[in-house]
């Protein structure tokens, strides 16, 4: 600015002469005073528009920021809508299996127990393999019949359940209970089949040792004490440190 | 008609502002305004020169002095402090066509190295458009990010960080 | 009788007793928490050789977390005949390994190797392998990589190479080494930064990001005929090179048309098409395992988070939700669940999220730790950290459960890449 000012003062300088004829110095001055006032207010003015449009590019800054925070808290709120749903949902069918349990109980309580068996068939039929609620409640049941001695019903469910549902997470308790509803049936021949699928399926499975274990019971009640001793005797090789291996130990011993 | 005169007489100065420009390489940056006078009018020439002899960009005190621009972590918009120097340097590339300046956006540490080349870019490119808001033209400015792969200062701590967030404004020489 | 048929029932009544609730939720098994107990004997012949090779050898085992190193003391068996089984079940070793090693007249380094099963007392493995003069290492690897791949049943990775940057003052390399981060060979060298190497599919390639023009630009580059090319090099930066996995496409961060955004384009540069349009930072693409997704790094929530796009367009969903920020999304090589790194109250964290459960979990304890990728059998994981003030290589299971620093000569190591199976 202050260069400008300069330029116009020495322009004037060597120009004024070269034109002295046509106006008197006074007047001269008097025109530079006036354009260097005008220049000094449009100076003034651009820079005033300038800070004006840096103020803009600002606001437009921070409107970009607030747009940005507000895109991630609505992308939170939504995320945690979700969240909650989905929880909501667990929970809607945790309460299910519960209340279920309970109903199954009164069920039990008020009518006679061959009852119960078409009762439980119809559960499993209008089961919908899609529904994991469905599932739970399936295999819910057959445990729940299990536990109160209902073998025969249990047995028939969980049949039922291992059809249905080939590739549910429960297959391996489902497998796992009917061997003991068929042991407990005294079916031998039937629960050695399935605890047997069972390690088949899964040879890793942590139910190892006590699959072993009733597999024994199996073959000591099918006569086969030789095979059932054999099977022991692996299962203490295979899972010293089981549980299952340290009652086979006894068992051993005290079969000596 | 004296208007006219006067019209003549400017536009006389501002063809004297516009071609002096060749002249400037000399080693002293002498004002170019001073060289074109002295050509035409020597007794007034070595006041004005006194008095302009510095090009405002390599004057210690002036504004243009300052060449940083400097951010909060994680933000690319220019700090309301800064906003001065960057108004006062987009004044004087706009009445310096001939300059051109380079923004050079850094990061601190923080974050991927990926995500601090973007947002240096970022920095870099925001100083660019005030500059252009300001009167500098396109033609004048480039801009390019550095991201945290030329830290000024290689601490783990805020006294380095806030060293390395900055977009520097480097004139070609 | 009674007794057994009360035990057995018992037994399982205690089962049920104890599975009764936990048996309806997730089944929790302990795969890899087993460390497989090996013993790796020196190989005989040409003792120097032999030794060099047990180095790489069981350092890459240790490494990979899965397996528990069997001190061999005393026994040096180098034919099967040799192998009196009892010795090594007695030290509870399930698998020795032994060989022989020469230097042939060539100069070719040959090792007979076998692995044995101590338990069933049988062999696994019989192989020869060999390299050319010096490459004692790359023998060692791929002897790794068989005793891995069958006592784990997953591919190994050992004989794969990474690519790193190494920074030491001003001066820049990219560096490509084997998977130990030996072996070190320089494929570019400068004193301006390089950034963001990523390996082609079939590993013949890097693209990388270099500023020897003076701002951030793409290169692609050869590792047989070193020829390079910067593929993408327009004003602002052009950066974060990700390849499809046919190897067709590349995907890159432009700035030339405003902000950082990302775009798709042959890896010579060609056919460029801009595929996000956020007006935020858009960056860090990597494709699926499949092709047809992108995982990237945004701020247009506010804060950088991971998200995921499909590559023929259409709306982006974030991923991330933890508190702090995250960057540099991996897809894993199965495309289940991505590794990023996670910076949350001043720490950066190696961490990983499954896609179906969202469900995130940190790996690493907190650090300097940045720029996770997978190794290609998903097992192991490379990253930047640091250590005594240096930049260093790092590598933590997948499990999160072992975790490596690994060597380097000096200087910074920075932006690791684990390359592809060759």
């Amino acid at each position: 600015m202050l260069k400008l000012r300069v330029l116009i003062f020495l322009g004037l300088c060597f120009a004024v002469p070269a034109q002295a004829g046509l106006f008197s110095d006074d007047d001269a001055r008097k025109q530079i005073q006036q354009v260097e006032a005008r220049v000094l207010i449009l100076e003034e003015l651009g820079k005033q528009q300038t800070k004006s449009i840096f103020d803009l590019q600002g606001q437009i800054d921070i409107l970009n920021g607030e747009l940005r925070k507000l895109r991630g808290q609505n992308e939170e709120l939504a995320h945690g809508l979700q969240e909650a749903e989905k929880r909501e949902k667990d929970f809607y069918v945790d309460l299910d299996a519960r209340l279920r349990h309970f109903e199954a109980i009164e069920a039990e309580a008020v009518k006679p127990v061959d009852v119960v068996a078409p009762a439980v068939a119809d559960a499993t039929a209008v089961a919908d393999p899609d529904d994991p609620a469905a599932e739970n409640r399936a295999i819910e049941t057959a445990y729940d019949l299990l536990k109160s001695g209902q073998y025969a019903d249990s047995a028939k469910t969980l049949q039922a359940f291992l059809e249905k549902y080939p590739g549910s997470v429960h297959v391996s308790n489902a497998r796992y209970w009917l061997g003991s509803a068929q042991f407990a049936l005294k079916d031998y021949k039937e629960a050695l089949v399935t605890y047997r699928s069972l390690l088949k399926a899964e040879p890793n499975t942590a139910k190892a040792p006590d699959v072993l274990f009733a597999i024994a019971g199996c073959q000591y009640e099918l006569k086969a004490i030789a095979r059932a001793t054999a099977t022991l005797k692996q299962l203490i090789a295979d899972y010293p440190d089981s549980a299952a291996a340290a009652k086979a130990k006894k068992l051993i011993a005290e079969s000596k | 008609m004296k208007k006219l005169v006067i019209s003549i007489v400017l536009v006389n100065l501002l063809a004297a502002c516009a071609s002096q420009k060749p002249h400037e390489t000399t080693a002293a940056p002498a004002a170019p305004v001073a060289a074109a006078a002295t050509a035409t009018a020597p007794a007034t020439a070595t006041v004005a020169a006194a008095k302009t002899a510095v090009d405002p960009l390599n004057d210690p005190t002036s504004i243009l002095a300052g060449r940083s621009v400097y951010y909060p972590f994680d933000v690319a918009a220019v700090q309301d402090a800064d906003k001065p120097l960057v108004q006062a340097h987009a004044e004087y590339l706009s009445k310096n066509a001939a300059r051109n300046v380079r923004l050079e956006g850094n990061c601190d540490e923080r974050g991927s190295n990926e995500y601090n080349l973007a947002l240096g870019q970022r920095r870099a490119d925001g100083v660019m458009k005030m500059l252009e808001l300001g009167g500098a033209k396109a033609a004048q400015l480039d801009s390019v990010s550095y991201g945290e792969e030329k830290p000024k200062a290689t601490g783990h701590e805020e006294s380095s960080w806030s060293q390395n967030r900055r977009t520097d404004l480097n004139y070609a020489k | 009788m009674q007794k057994i048929l009360f035990t057995v029932l018992g037994v399982l009544m205690l089962l049920h007793a104890s599975m009764a609730r936990a048996a309806l939720s997730i089944e929790i098994i302990g795969a890899g928490e087993h460390q497989i107990p090996v013993s790796i004997v020196p190989f005989g012949g040409d003792e120097k050789l032999g030794l060099a090779i047990n180095e790489v050898v069981t350092g890459d085992l240790l490494r990979s977390g899965l397996f528990r190193l069997v001190d061999p003391a005393g026994k040096s068996p180098h034919e099967a005949a040799e192998v009196h089984y009892p010795d090594w079940q007695v030290r509870g070793t399930e698998a020795l390994a032994i060989g022989t090693v020469s230097a042939q007249a060539d100069r070719r380094i040959v090792a007979r190797f076998r692995m044995l099963d101590v338990v069933k007392q049988v062999e696994l493995i019989g192989q020869a392998v060999s390299a050319g003069d010096g490459q004692i290492r790359a023998v060692g690897h791929r002897i790794a990589d068989l005793i891995y791949e069958k006592l784990t049943g997953n591919k190994g990775v050992f004989s794969t190479r990474i690519a790193y940057v190494n920074r030491q003052g001003k001066m820049f390399s990219l560096i490509v080494a084997d998977s130990d981060g030996h072996n070190e060979q320089v494929v570019l060298k400068q004193n301006e930064p390089i950034m963001s190497p990523s390996w082609s599919p079939d590993g013949s390639h890097l693209a990388y990001v270099s500023f020897e023009t003076g701002h951030a630009a793409v290169f692609v580059q050869s590792l047989y005929t070193h020829q390079r090319k910067a593929v993408a090099n327009f004003r602002g930066s052009n950066s974060a090179p990700a390849w499809s996995p046919d190897g067709k496409q590349l995907a890159v961060v432009l700035t030339r048309d405003g902000s950082s955004q990302i775009y798709l384009m042959r890896p010579d540069g060609g056919e460029i098409r801009r595929i996000s349009f956020s007006g935020a930072i858009d960056t860090e693409p990597n494709f699926s395992p499949d092709g047809t997704s992108l995982l990237f790094t945004s701020d247009r929530g506010g804060s950088a988070q991971v998200y995921r796009m499909p590559v023929a367009g259409g709306a982006a969903q974030r991923l991330t939700f933890a508190a702090g920020s995250s960057y540099s999304p991996r897809h894993s090589p199965d495309g289940k669940s991505f590794v990023f790194t996670h910076l949350s109250g001043g720490r950066f964290y190696i961490s990983v999220q499954d896609f179906q459960t969202g469900q995130m979990e940190a790996l690493t304890e907190g650090g300097w730790e940045k720029k996770p990728s997978f190794a290609p059998n998903g097992k192991l994981i490379l990253f930047a950290s640091e250590a005594r003030g240096r930049g260093i290589l790092a590598t933590v299971s997948s499990d999160g459960r072992v975790k490596q620093h690994m060597f380097t000569q000096s200087g910074d190591a920075r932006e690791p890449v684990w390359g592809p199976h060759l």
